[in-house]
């Protein structure tokens, strides 16, 4: 049913998965840095408070 | 369109279509059925439901408005912004239905055609290719028998050739030899030649040699002497 | 697990937001990037429509000629083909016609499905999307140095210019060489919110007319309508988003390859 090919995946793909590599990296920073923001810090959907943590007083 | 027909898998194709297992390339097993007129289309809507008589089926068609009005009434289907796109969804599978599906329909027909149209090309091309070949094959069918003439022929051949070079070798023979044999014999003549030369030269020498011989002039003289007298002598 | 049915939707965005089906809980590490959510399931259905639908339901059991099926695959793939081999062109162009290809097909199943009422849109998530761009974008960039070097700065300087231009020019072309790492995929998601947006606001609009009374009920066909046309042509930005995609996604991967 499923046909074996002989393409080349690493050959020509490497650059790609070192960049998806560094995206998920960046974008995984960029996420938890967002979460840390006074906007998003006590937004119920923050996985913070899965782990039980309480809500931060906002000055 | 049957979807059953396209999820019907190799596995289970054999026994179902056992008896139109050698079916041609292309044939069309999800063709639409050729077009009816409307009565008879939907009396046919009616037959897809289940059931058998006319009663079971408008029950069928109530029975399922009543349903949408229960859910509705009783909020398990609650009539919002989504609804209006439902409804616009359906329109617009519709539309698809009605007008997009008959003209890819038709593309696809002829996508289905021509491909199998080559295939089919290929393989009469590829039929009349092998029984040319085996006419021109068969125009040799005597060739076992010429092949027997020609050997038998080239054996002769051989043969002949053999025989000849033997009667060549048996002539170079006889004339080798009868060059050897005349050049002895005129070695032998000219051996012969010198030898009565020799005999000549030796005779005539030792005849000069008596004629210097005064013993034997004298006794030539006196016998030409006599000769002469008995010459005489008859006369008389 | 949440009643979509029942989910009564307030602010039109309500449609992009995630929920979670199945959440994994630890008091010592975030596991919310294991949960199982909306997205995960719409992304598990693409990719069952993609291997189910479009590759086994086509092969029109292994016959040599294709069903009808079967055609619409072989279109897709022939179109593809042909604009990457247009694009790319030269020696390179069989080596990413793959990545086009799988990008094209994920991206135009997804958009499709997303056009299905009360379903999710993939590509309306901005992260998502332009995080796969960005991945395009590096990548070919990568490539791009790795090939040639410093050479491949060559790029940011178009041919034929005075002297006395070059710096400045330099600098435009680099900005708009990193705009395309965020424009690829803010182009694809900001059409398919906007569509979905339009679509659910158009369609409130018209629910709360066709809701006064009986004749505005009647009347309310008419923007129907209306919004039928919309909805055809979100269909074709559908489908046309996702080959806008894949011709930019190998434009950019012939400028890497070949330089101009």
């Amino acid at each position: 049913m499923f046909k074996r090919f002989p393409t080349p995946i690493l050959k020509p793909y490497w650059p790609f998965f070192v960049g998806g590599v560094f995206v998920y990296w960046g974008v995984g920073k960029a996420a938890s840095a967002s979460a840390q923001t006074a906007e998003f810090i006590n937004d119920p959907r923050n996985p913070r408070f899965a782990r039980g943590e309480k809500p931060v007083e906002l000055k | 369109m049957s979807l059953r027909a396209l999820t019907m898998k190799a596995s289970t194709r054999p026994l179902v279509m056992l008896g139109m297992r050698q079916a041609p390339i292309g044939a069309r097993y999800m063709s639409t059925p050729a077009p009816q007129d409307p009565k008879e289309k939907a009396s046919s809507i009616l037959s897809a439901l289940p059931g058998n008589s006319a009663l079971s089926k408008t029950g069928i068609l109530a029975t399922s408005a009543a349903a949408a009005v229960y859910a509705i009434s009783n909020e398990l289907y609650v009539i919002n912004d989504e609804t209006i796109l439902l409804a616009t969804f359906s329109g617009f599978v519709a539309i698809a239905v009605k007008f997009l599906a008959p003209a890819y329909k038709d593309y696809a027909d002829a996508r289905v055609k021509q491909v199998s149209d080559v295939l089919n090309a290929s393989r009469t091309k590829h039929v009349d290719a092998v029984k040319q070949r085996i006419d021109s094959v068969s125009e040799l069918q005597s060739v076992s028998d010429t092949t027997k003439v020609l050997f038998d022929v080239s054996k002769e051949t051989v043969e002949l050739e053999a025989k000849a070079f033997e009667l060549k070798q048996k002539v170079d023979l006889a004339s080798e030899a009868k060059s050897v044999l005349d050049s002895w014999v005129r070695y032998e003549a000219s051996v012969r030649q010198l030898q009565q030369q020799q005999l000549a030269e030796t005779v005539i020498k030792k005849v000069t040699s008596e004629l210097s011989n005064s013993k034997f002039q004298d006794k030539v003289l006196q016998q030409s002497v006599a000769d002469v007298e008995k010459l005489f002598a008859s006369l008389k | 697990m949440l009643n979509l049915l029942n989910t009564y939707i307030n602010s039109p965005l309500d449609q992009f937001e995630i929920r979670v089906f199945l959440g994994f809980v630890s008091p010592f590490f975030d596991l919310s990037c294991l949960s199982f959510t909306t997205f995960s399931l719409y992304a598990l259905i693409v990719f069952i429509v993609i291997v189910g639908g479009l590759n086994l339901l086509t092969t029109n059991n292994d016959k040599i000629v294709g069903s009808r099926w079967y055609v619409s695959q072989e279109a897709m793939y022939d179109t593809i083909l042909n604009m990457v081999k247009g694009q790319i062109g030269g020696k390179y162009w069989g080596y990413y016609f793959p990545l086009v290809y799988t990008f094209f097909i994920f991206i135009f199943t997804a958009n499709l499905i997303s056009m299905i009422p009360y379903s999710f849109a993939l590509s309306a998530h901005l992260v998502f999307v332009v995080s796969l761009s960005t991945i395009i974008w590096l990548g070919a960039t990568i490539t791009g140095l790795y090939k040639h070097g410093l050479i491949f700065f060559s790029l940011f300087v178009p041919t034929g210019t005075p002297l006395a231009l070059v710096p400045l020019l330099v600098l435009i072309e680099l900005l708009s060489y990193f705009a395309r790492a965020i424009s690829l995929g803010l182009r694809l998601s900001a059409n398919i919110i906007a569509g979905h947006l339009l679509l659910l606001i158009l369609g409130g609009l018209v629910l709360s007319l066709m809701s006064v009374s009986y004749i505005y009920f009647i009347f309310g066909f008419i923007p129907l309508a209306a919004i039928l046309a919309i909805l055809c042509l979100e269909f074709a930005i559908a489908v046309i988003q996702s080959y806008v995609w894949s011709i930019l996604t190998s434009s950019y991967l012939k400028d890497a390859l070949y330089l101009h």
